[in-house]
């Protein structure tokens, strides 16, 4: 039996913000329901408000300011993805909401829900980890800037608060003279969620040296991750294929240290060594 | 060979071999034509009515509790505080049936409620019929159900070792089919090679679209009137009409626009549930599956385990092959048998074997119920014979293609039960259609130069499949009608699911007719209207009911003929049919309609309804050698495969499907080159992603079937070497469409890899380890 | 009729409609059973497979994972909104002619994301449609056939 509940669609932020102050563990948010409808669907939803966010103008918004970009988190992917501010300065972003379900579900899913519901597979969470997102989450009361890692604790759950939302998203401009790539490993080339999915962002200096380097591979560990050591291995260098091996093998020894040997480690463990090698060389291409 | 490009397919041909019969293709004005699909613009339209989207306010909403049991003793059942939830009209358990609780085409086996125990989760154990579906729901949590667990197994080689808890009384075999010819065991000793291996495949889910539905009522009549979703109405009637123990003329089944069914529906999913609760409650009833509950409670494929050992000569010519088939039908028997008995006539493939040992054997466990899907077990035993025939080409240096032709069947082979073909063997010409695409595949093998780790492969998989059911009777009976008002009809039980029976055979009698098809009613499977044509299953309609269509248009066609020949006072041979008129050859003006045909007919008393039937000429199997003419003609067909490996992760794609089909004679090549394209996709899902793991996999999130985006460049070549007893030369190509890719996606990632994968599917986790292998 | 029910009013296929609903009914109950459009299909319930889709303010979305509610004031068209005076779709008779129609069941789901790529894209390439279509599974077609009539489709509306 569905779940059932009130829907209330607030006119503003103010009365939205209000109303989950006012019901707080009562009130659930919703904005594509691409994830809270399969809940819904299933009964499962214990909740006596649903209260829609995704018309609010400020959850909705794209904008540069301060060197950094905000994008509302009501944005639907498909919003994201035809953004020329995006393309220009979150590419990675745009990238990786290409790969998400369908066209039906990119027209209706956002951002801020695939956040929020704190899949370790999420595509966009990857993305949004190597442009060094920040996340504004945004109660009646007060605002706070929390990193990704910060926000999603672990598999399907979050250090959200009653009464707060995610509002958007603040992101650092890329420079033009990064590159980039996102990669994913899936059981079929659509509608699929992600084994592993990889995003790089670098930039080499003149002389080819690697001076920033920012890794994150999703789906391997149960909170969204930068993999450091695996960063710290390429930074100052000239990448060579040995090099990228070896950054691999320490983002797998990580993925171990962190989800412990499962079964399926058998296949993870070559398998996301493969990805994030080739997501790694698709960056370093010309100079390899 | 005459090779046409099919119309608005430029990838595709259709390659006529003219052996047996003498077409005169001119001649033909309906056949090989790409008649429209019936039924199409409605689908178009979104107004086509399947049983879901039947609207009758006061139908009762009925729910299913199902047993959430591998094995258990039902000891108690309350439904008292479920019945008195507001809403809630009754619950019906096993005691409320008043005919006989069992169901089952082949074996009944089945209860539609549970009476003892429940075999597997899933089982259903009570019906809840109440006036709307949030009612139904909380009833269903109201019953109250104990049970006492009882041992269970999952595995069919230990559900046969002495001690195996016992799922039916009479123990754990479902059946077993032996195949014996020549002396196996002394052929070997004279075999330069031989190879031996063990092959896996596992629970495969139909994934129509359409989640099973249905709804009945009771007509002013006092007849059970059920619209289901179905393959089989007639099949349906009969087994409802046992488990209310009412006569069968007082069960009606008409088949709704049905969403695919690919197996699944041959059985009786909702019918028996919406047929019990109209009838006892005289109260319409509908039932609608979510696809949680169709993925948990309808069919599987069956999973095989295949021990298959081949030798042939020096020269790559077979000499013998032994064969041992275990398969695992689940709880219950459903289409079991035939499985067990088809895997058994396939294993050979479509090669010359003089020495044959089969073995198959079936056994009940308490996993899901496997029954009828797509090939019958045929899919299942092709990996293992083209993996063996790979194998044998490696070990004597021959090509996958030379010793494929070297054993391939010929007119005047003798199949492993003993059956010599006469006829429309199409596989050396599916060869031969695929031989220049493989050879240019080969040598166009180049490898990516900024992606090293990828690697390309090429394989080919071949395939025989026997038309219509294994050594049985099958028949298929069709009616052809004129009616006063010159009106031509068409009346078959024959289920159109998709596939396109009904166009086919509308093509067949306007053919016959020389009328337009859309100037023919069509009324199909509606079991008061139709008899029966058997189920839609084993490729067999367009072969079968063809061929009884066929029969009833020449008969009426002669009658008319008869009639227009005293009207018109000429000679019947010189008499024309042409647009519902009968002219003479010579004189074209002077005619007369079937109208007044039909009107002269009636005053004398004539019959306008004429019957046709046709049974294909088969012989059961001898139970000890396996002897016998299982299938009066055969489909053949060649895939040739081009696949990418990308050895850092596993992932396979295929690049190009290569399918060379012969068909006998393409009725209509349109729809037979989707019935290929269906096939292929259908194959690659085998091939690298389809699995469903009971207990696990619970929806369209768990299980993934192919979607656009994973389909490759397919050509698809359409062979007609004519079957002299099919109608027009047609034999059936449903799903002989599927059966080759799989084999050949598995011997292309040999190609690429040099390690060859024996399990189905080869999904990301068996191909990465192959990947490791190959690199060590 | 409990003090639950919720006003909603949008465009559907051309028409301003209202009514009233649970708030937890999905946009595919509403417009099946309550506005008796059969036209979207429910295949899986939980946007896996595309049955359902609509257009929504031109985009295509699945039925199945939109609550009713949030139709409202959109612009909301089914696959019955595709014949226009009475005059079926070009995407509808190229189906047709192309075979592209097996059991149906898929099909106006197809028909409404090809639809929705057409009219932001009057000349898309292969790949394009394949994206377009590739939230809608079907499984009697092998999708070729399906692909070819919308490429038709496209190639006829631009000659």
């Amino acid at each position: 039996m569905r779940s059932s509940f009130r829907y209330i669609r607030p006119n503003s932020l103010n009365e939205a913000l209000s109303c989950l102050a006012q019901q707080r563990e009562r009130a659930a948010v919703i904005a594509g329901g691409t994830d809270l409808s399969v809940t819904i669907r299933k009964g499962e939803l214990n909740k006596d408000y649903v209260v829609d966010i995704s018309r609010l103008p400020e959850a909705k918004a794209v904008e540069l300011a301060d060197g950094a970009l905000m994008l509302g988190a009501a944005l639907t992917f498909t919003e994201l993805i035809r953004n020329p501010l995006i393309a220009k300065h979150a590419p990675v972003l745009g990238a990786a909401c290409r790969c998400i379900g369908s066209v039906q579900i990119r027209n209706a899913g956002t951002l801020g829900g695939n956040v929020a519901n704190a899949s370790p597979a999420a595509d966009s969470v990857p993305a949004l980890m190597v442009h060094n997102a920040r996340v504004l989450v945004q109660s009646l009361a007060s605002q706070r800037v929390l990193t990704l890692a910060q926000v999603v604790s672990g598999p399907y759950t979050t250090t959200l608060e009653p009464g707060e939302i995610i509002l958007g998203f603040l992101i650092d401009l890329m420079p033009s003279t990064y590159r980039f790539s996102f990669q994913r490993i899936a059981r079929r080339k659509t509608l699929s969620i992600a084994r592993a999915n990889a995003a790089v962002l670098s930039c080499q200096n003149s002389e080819g040296e690697v001076v920033d380097f920012r890794l994150s591979v999703g789906s391997i560990t149960p909170r969204p991750c930068r993999l450091s050591e695996a960063e710290t291995h390429l930074v100052g260098h000239i990448p060579s294929i040995q090099l990228i091996k070896e950054a691999a093998e320490l983002v797998t020894r990580e993925m171990i240290r962190k989800s412990g040997v499962r079964s399926s480690t058998e296949y993870k463990k070559p398998a996301v060594e493969g990805l994030v090698l080739k997501t790694i060389t698709d960056v370093f291409r010309p100079y390899l | 060979m005459d090779v046409i490009e099919a119309p608005a397919q430029l990838l595709s041909a259709v390659i006529s071999r003219s052996t047996t019969i003498i077409m005169l293709e001119a001649s033909f004005r309906h056949i090989g034509k790409n008649i429209r699909r019936t039924g199409s613009a409605e689908r178009a339209l979104g107004t086509a009515v399947f049983s879901a989207d039947l609207e009758m306010p006061s139908a009762l909403t009925l729910l299913i509790l199902r047993s959430n049991r591998h094995h258990a003793q039902i000891l108690e059942i309350d439904v008292s505080r479920a019945e008195k939830v507001p809403g809630c009209v009754r619950v019906f358990t096993a005691r409320d049936i008043p005919g006989r609780n069992r169901l089952g085409i082949i074996n009944k086996d089945q209860r539609l409620l549970a009476d003892d125990k429940v075999r597997c989760v899933g089982d259903p154990v009570a019906l809840i019929a109440a006036e709307t579906p949030e009612s139904a729901e909380r009833a269903l949590t109201e019953i109250r159900v104990e049970y006492r667990d009882l041992p269970s197994v999952f595995d069919p080689e230990e559900a046969l070792r002495p001690g195996a808890p016992e799922i039916h009384e009479g123990g754990n075999l479902l059946g077993s089919r032996f195949v014996l010819r020549g002396n196996p065991d002394e052929a070997f000793k004279h075999c330069e090679v031989v190879v031996e291996q063990v092959y896996t495949t596992g629970f495969v889910e139909h994934t129509y679209l359409e989640p099973d539905a249905g709804i009945a009522y009771m007509d002013e009549d006092g007849m059970l009137v059920i619209h289901a979703s179905t393959q089989n109405p007639h099949y349906d009637q009969k087994d409802v009409a046992d488990l209310l123990g009412i006569e069968e003329d007082k069960v009606r089944v008409i088949q709704s626009a049905t969403g695919g069914g690919f197996g699944s529906k041959l059985d009786m999913n909702v019918q028996g549930f919406v047929g019990l609760a109209a009838f006892l409650l005289q109260r319409p009833a509908r039932m609608v599956y979510t696809r949680e509950e169709a993925f948990l409670a309808t069919a599987k494929r069956h999973p095989l385990k295949i021990w298959f050992k081949s030798g042939a000569t020096r020269d790559g010519r077979l000499l013998a092959v032994d064969v041992s088939i275990t398969g695992d039908t689940g709880a219950y028997a459903s289409y079991g048998l035939a499985v067990v008995s088809r895997a058994a006539v396939h294993a050979t493939g479509p090669y010359e074997v003089p020495n044959v040992r089969i073995e198959s054997r079936f056994s009940y466990t308490n996993n899901p119920m496997a029954g009828a899907m797509r090939g019958f077990g045929v899919p299942q035993v092709a990996l293992a014979h083209e993996s063996q025939m790979d194998m044998l080409a490696e070990r004597l240096g021959l090509s996958p293609f030379d010793i494929r032709l070297r054993n391939c069947y010929r007119i005047g082979s003798t199949t492993a039960t003993g059956q010599e073909l006469q006829a429309s063997v199409g596989i050396g010409a599916t060869l031969e259609a695929i031989s220049p695409h493989y050879h240019e595949a080969i040598a166009g093998k180049e490898q990516e130069k900024h992606k090293p780790y990828v690697r390309r492969g090429v394989g080919i998989g071949a395939m025989m499949y026997g038309i219509g059911n294994t050594g049985m009777r099958n028949p298929s009976s069709a009616q052809m009608r004129l009616d006063l008002n010159g009106n031509v009809s068409l009346f078959t039980g024959a289920a159109d699911i998709g596939q396109g029976s009904s166009t086919v055979l509308l093509q067949i009698a306007a053919e016959e007719l020389n009328i337009d098809p859309d100037e023919i009613s069509l009324i199909v499977a509606d079991t008061m209207l139709t008899t029966s044509a058997g189920a839609t299953s084993a490729s067999r309609q367009t072969y079968i009911s063809g061929n009884a269509v066929l029969e009833a248009a020449k008969k009426l066609k002669d009658v008319i003929l008869t009639q227009a020949a005293t009207i018109l006072k000429t000679d019947k041979a010189q008499l024309v049919l042409e647009n519902g008129w009968v002219h003479s050859k010579t004189n074209v003006v002077d005619g007369v309609s079937f109208k007044r045909i039909a009107e002269r007919a009636h005053k004398a008393g004539l019959p306008l309804n004429w019957q046709g039937y046709f049974d294909p000429d088969t012989t059961p199997l001898d139970p000890e050698t396996g002897h016998g003419r299982p299938y009066s003609t055969y489909a053949f067909a060649t895939h040739l495969v081009e696949v990418e490996v990308d050895t850092l992760t596993g992932e396979v794609r295929v690049l190009k499907v290569v399918a060379a089909h012969d068909v006998g004679k393409a009725i209509n090549p349109r729809n037979v080159h989707g019935q290929i394209y269906s096939g292929v996709v259908m194959g690659i899902g085998f091939a690298l992603m389809e699995e469903f793991f009971p207990g696990r996999t619970e929806s369209m999130k768990d299980y993934h079937i192919p979607c656009a985006a994973d389909v490759p460049q397919i050509m698809s070549i359409i062979i007609e070497d004519p079957e002299p007893t099919g109608p027009f030369g047609a034999k059936g190509v449903g799903e002989p469409a599927l059966i080759p890719t799989a084999p050949a996606i598995l011997n292309a990632i040999k190609d690429a890899l040099g390690v060859r994968i024996y399990s189905l599917p080869a999904n990301l986790e068996r191909v990465m380890k192959a990947c490791l292998v190959a690199q060590t | 009729m409990d003090g639950n029910m919720l006003k909603i009013a949008f465009q559907l296929n051309g028409k301003e409609v209202s009514i009233e609903i649970n708030p937890e009914d999905s946009a595919l109950m509403v417009l099946r059973d309550r506005f008796h459009l059969k036209g979207a299909k429910e295949g899986c319930g939980i946007g896996e497979c595309g049955a359902c889709t609509i257009l929504v303010d031109g985009l295509a979305v699945n039925s199945c994972l939109m609550l009713a509610a949030q139709l409202d004031g959109r612009n909301v068209k089914t696959v019955e909104g595709l014949v226009h005076q009475e005059k079926m779709d070009i995407l509808q008779e190229k189906f047709i002619e192309h075979g592209a129609i097996q059991c149906g069941f898929c099909t106006p789901g197809m028909l409404l994301s090809a639809r929705a790529l057409l009219d932001e894209n009057p000349s898309p390439d292969h790949d394009s449609i394949v994206e377009a279509l590739s939230g809608n599974l079907c499984r009697c077609t092998g999708y070729v056939q399906v692909v070819e009539a919308v490429e038709d489709a496209a190639a006829e509306r631009e000659s």
